[in-house]
């Protein structure tokens, strides 16, 4: 076993043109990489991107020249992992540990998008259909995954004890789940989302069994405060967070199925699914300790949604504290 | 001439409790940082942060959030330094006892509203850490000789 080396540091660019992503694929390959690569040192990590995008670069990076002063980059997040060309290793000390700084960027309108990059064929891919793409390092096509739907920067590590690894996120604060709900809020205002919503508030405050009338005014100031919650009509809220409640009370087993049946409406809309999914957190959390039974109700949206619980950083039933 | 080291890779925690942070500072120097360090061969990122945070004060940290990367670079004896720092926040620990185990440094808590007052090193960890406390959305900064903005 030789000696581990350090970590090394790799930057990419995730390139959108409309609902679609450009991916590099080496000719005759299967995998999918983002532009970008290795980046040495002596070079920042920004202008090492801008080099390796080659003749992209006089489109995508900003005072480069080009014939439009080119968009700014956003950050996507940082990934973590070892090992062979899918980074699929989970000890640090295989070859290749790397740290991925990634960026995002949008093809400016008007001018074609090329057909290659540094000897690999470019490819425009649905974001829709991600779910479905070989991308690798896997940790960055997760990355890559989460970011469509939810446009907010991710870190993906390698997990210290082999149990944790596949978490994506680690636990968000409430005031950080807020404030990533918040800035979706303009796509969070289908009458599917609000009904979703609605059903996986009832759902948690049902979780243990009981309703605490003290539980039932919290919804309420909740509601009326969230900039997510807030944009639907609260009288409409109320009457239906009331009617979940009483199916709850009444028929435990008809109540969690209408709510279910609720919570799926948005079953093949990511990214108002991922939103009902942090909503369920937020309100298992905002009172104190999101206790079990709260995380198994949220758990079971999560698999009626066709999530994956690893992507929601949601503790494995069992062993919840 | 100047000759470029290997880009070091650091991992840093934000301890947070209440409105106060914890900011570390060796005796006799006027300037602050945040507890973490380098990542070691064959180490993770998270892992380097709970072994320097043990060391350091004796905590365990459980939950980390992200809240970003900040990338430092600084010229010292005709070495061109380059560190990527990923910088991380954490709830300290209800009932933990402050204090550095480190003999020259002193760990302190505070008011993070006097943050911007002190002299936080490296500076280009201030832009991320501010605008994780303002938005609680991860942001990235680079290396102002390229960028332009810094």
């Amino acid at each position: 076993m030789s000696t581990p080396a350090l970590m090394r540091l790799e930057a990419r660019l995730l390139i959108r043109s409309g609902d679609s992503v450009l991916l590099a694929r080496p000719s005759g390959g299967a995998w999918h990489e983002l532009p970008g690569g290795p980046v040495p040192p002596g070079e920042d990590t920004e202008r090492a991107l801008s080099r390796q995008l080659g003749a992209l670069a006089a489109r995508l990076v900003p005072g480069a020249g080009g014939a439009a002063p080119a968009p700014a980059w956003r950050f996507l997040g940082a990934t973590e992992h070892a090992g062979d060309d899918l980074g699929t290793a989970t000890n640090p000390a295989a070859a290749a540990h790397t740290l991925t700084v990634l960026f995002t960027v949008d093809w400016p309108a008007g001018p074609p998008v090329p057909s290659d990059w540094q000897g690999h064929d470019l490819v425009l891919v649905d974001a829709g259909l991600l779910v479905a793409t070989r991308i690798r390092p896997l940790p960055v096509a997760v990355a890559v995954r989460r970011w469509v739907i939810e446009e907010w920067p991710v870190w993906r590590g390698m997990a210290a004890n082999a149990g944790e690894v596949g978490r994506l996120g680690r636990r968000l604060s409430v005031a950080s789940l807020r404030a990533q709900l918040s800035a979706r809020r303009e796509d969070l205002r289908s009458s599917a989302f609000r009904d979703a919503a609605v059903a996986m508030c009832a759902l948690v405050t049902a979780a243990d069994g009981k309703i605490d009338p003290a539980e039932r005014d919290g919804l309420r100031a909740f509601v009326a405060s969230d900039p997510v919650m807030s944009q639907f009509s609260a009288e409409e809220l109320e009457a239906r967070f009331d009617a979940h409640l009483s199916r709850l009370v009444e028929d435990p087993p008809a109540g969690r199925a209408a709510a279910i049946a609720d919570i799926v409406k948005v079953r093949n809309r990511p990214a108002e699914a991922a939103a009902v999914i942090h909503l369920g957190e937020v309100i298992g959390r905002i009172d104190g300790e999101f206790v079990h039974s709260e995380q198994a109700v949220v758990l079971d949206a999560v698999h009626a949604l066709g999530l994956d619980a690893a992507e929601f950083a949601l503790p494995a039933v069992g062993n919840a504290s | 001439m100047v000759s470029p080291a290997p880009v070091e890779i650091s991992a840093r925690v934000l301890f947070l409790r209440q409105d106060r942070v914890l900011l570390a500072n060796r005796r006799g120097q006027p300037w602050f940082y945040l507890p973490g360090g380098n990542v070691g061969p064959g180490e993770t990122v998270e892992a380097a942060l709970r072994r320097e945070t043990r060391e350091q004060a004796g905590l365990d940290v459980t939950d980390l959030e992200f809240i970003g990367c900040a990338e430092h670079v600084y010229v010292e004896n005709d070495v061109r330094y380059q560190e990527i720092n990923v910088l991380f926040a954490a709830d300290l620990p209800w009932g933990a006892q402050i204090g550095s185990w480190e003999f020259d440094v002193d760990l302190t808590a505070v008011a993070l509203a006097s943050l911007r007052g002190l002299d936080l090193r490296p500076v280009s960890l201030r832009a991320v850490i501010d605008g994780w406390l303002a938005h609680r959305r991860p942001t990235w900064y680079g290396a102002p000789a390229l960028t332009g903005t810094g």
